[in-house]
């Protein structure tokens, strides 16, 4: 009785609530993490106003390409981590080649990609530049 | 006296206002990176009629928001709501114009949305659309997490074998200073670790859930998603500093119920 009540005063919270999970599984790109990213770009916006509809299109297209590929690079480096590879890849680069040059830049995504070639306790006690060195095979 | 003064001419939403100036204040330097990706900027200014610098018309934009989050702070309007979810949008758009796609201030423009159709629907209730509406993006966060778990071929084998040394590594990196003592305990631990990710799972796709239904259980929830974000921050880098601003006021908020009357 009391669980209907509470229920009845919390319908409209809960509608909203459901509502946007739907809508946010049937809408938006699945790439493991909630990403509002294509709602908030400003260019859908201005492209709204301006008629820029081919920017918009080039702009679709390149995230397709690039979360395709952001998939089969997380594979590559067998590295399951249920979304959040995905989630990194997607942030940041535009093009594979950026991709793959981020992975070697960047030292946090360097331990992920090492992770199968160096043993963590040998990792731990190179120096940055070693790192590097250890991860370029 | 001064301080029923304050509730009464003050609700939460206007801490929440006060809150989106401050941290909108606190991205300034995002003014430098719009000035890296001038070039791109000809399209944030629709009505561009008298040619102006890319520059200029993004500082214009930057300075509106600014102007209309401390009008917001102060002043107690009926349409705020609107105002603000606007403000956010333009906000977000300026912050992810060049490629970036950021979600740390989405909850915000949410919580923007809830208050809007609160005030439509029902004024009374505007903490629970807020909620509803701010929170919900960690049920579909939990949701995701577990498809992709499932999706494994052989998925507990997968999370005992790879997590702690995901969780191990991630923490060492981050804090180096314990990270053996870290790669240690989720080495040998791979229980502790799983046991770690599936609790992170049931936190987001329940709590937010939870937070509408169990209004008596408030302000302990936020603290649970304080703590969510704190140990993200820990394992995977990145600061979830605003979202952790948002989640304190709503505990301070639920802590003091008369903020929302």
């Amino acid at each position: 009785m009391r669980f209907s009540a509470n229920l009845k005063s919390k319908s409209g919270p809960l509608l909203l609530f459901i509502f946007l999970v739907i809508l946010s599984q049937q809408v938006l790109p699945r790439t493991g993490h909630f990403n509002w990213g294509p709602f908030f770009d400003w260019r859908l916006f201005a492209g709204l106003y301006h008629g820029a509809y081919q920017d918009l299109e080039l702009q679709k297209d390149e995230r397709r390409f690039f979360l395709t590929d952001a998939e089969s690079i997380s594979r590559d480096i067998k590295w399951p981590l249920w979304g959040l590879t995905q989630e990194y890849n997607s942030e940041v680069p535009k093009t594979v080649e950026k991709i793959k040059g981020l992975l070697q830049d960047d030292a946090t995504e360097l331990v992920r990609v090492c992770k199968v070639q160096v043993p963590l306790e040998k990792y731990m006690l190179l120096s940055t530049e070693e790192k590097k060195a250890a991860c370029a095979d | 006296m001064l301080t029923k003064t304050f509730y009464s001419k003050y609700s939460w939403e206007n801490l929440f206002y006060a809150l989106s100036l401050f941290i909108v204040l606190m991205k300034w330097e995002m003014v430098s990176d719009f000035s890296k990706n001038m070039e791109r900027a000809d399209w944030v200014f629709p009505w561009n009629v008298v040619s102006i610098s890319s520059s200029s018309t993004y500082l214009l934009w930057v300075y509106l928001v600014f102007a209309g989050f401390l009008v917001l702070s102060l002043i107690p309007l009926r349409f705020a709501p609107i105002l603000s979810l606007l403000l956010w949008t333009a906000w977000l758009g300026l912050e992810n114009s060049f490629g970036k796609i950021n979600h740390v201030h989405h909850s915000y423009f949410l919580i923007s949305l809830g208050l809007s159709l609160a005030l439509v629907i029902d004024k009374k209730k505007s903490m629970d659309y807020a909620l509803a509406a701010g929170f919900y993006i960690y049920t579909v966060s939990g949701i995701w997490k577990l498809v992709e778990l499932f999706k494994e071929p052989d998925f507990f084998s997968a999370l005992t074998q790879n997590l702690p040394h995901h969780i191990a590594y991630g923490l060492a990196e981050n804090h180096r200073v314990w990270g053996e003592y870290f790669l240690n305990f989720f080495s040998q631990q791979a229980s502790a670790s799983a046991s770690l990710w599936m609790l992170v799972i049931l936190t987001e796709l329940f709590v937010p859930l939870l937070l509408i239904f169990c209004e008596r259980w408030r302000a302990p929830l936020l603290v649970v998603l304080i703590l969510f974000h704190e140990g993200s921050g820990w394992i995977v880098g990145p600061q979830f500093s605003a979202q952790i601003y948002l989640l304190s006021l709503l505990v301070v908020v639920n802590l003091f119920k008369r903020f929302g009357k």
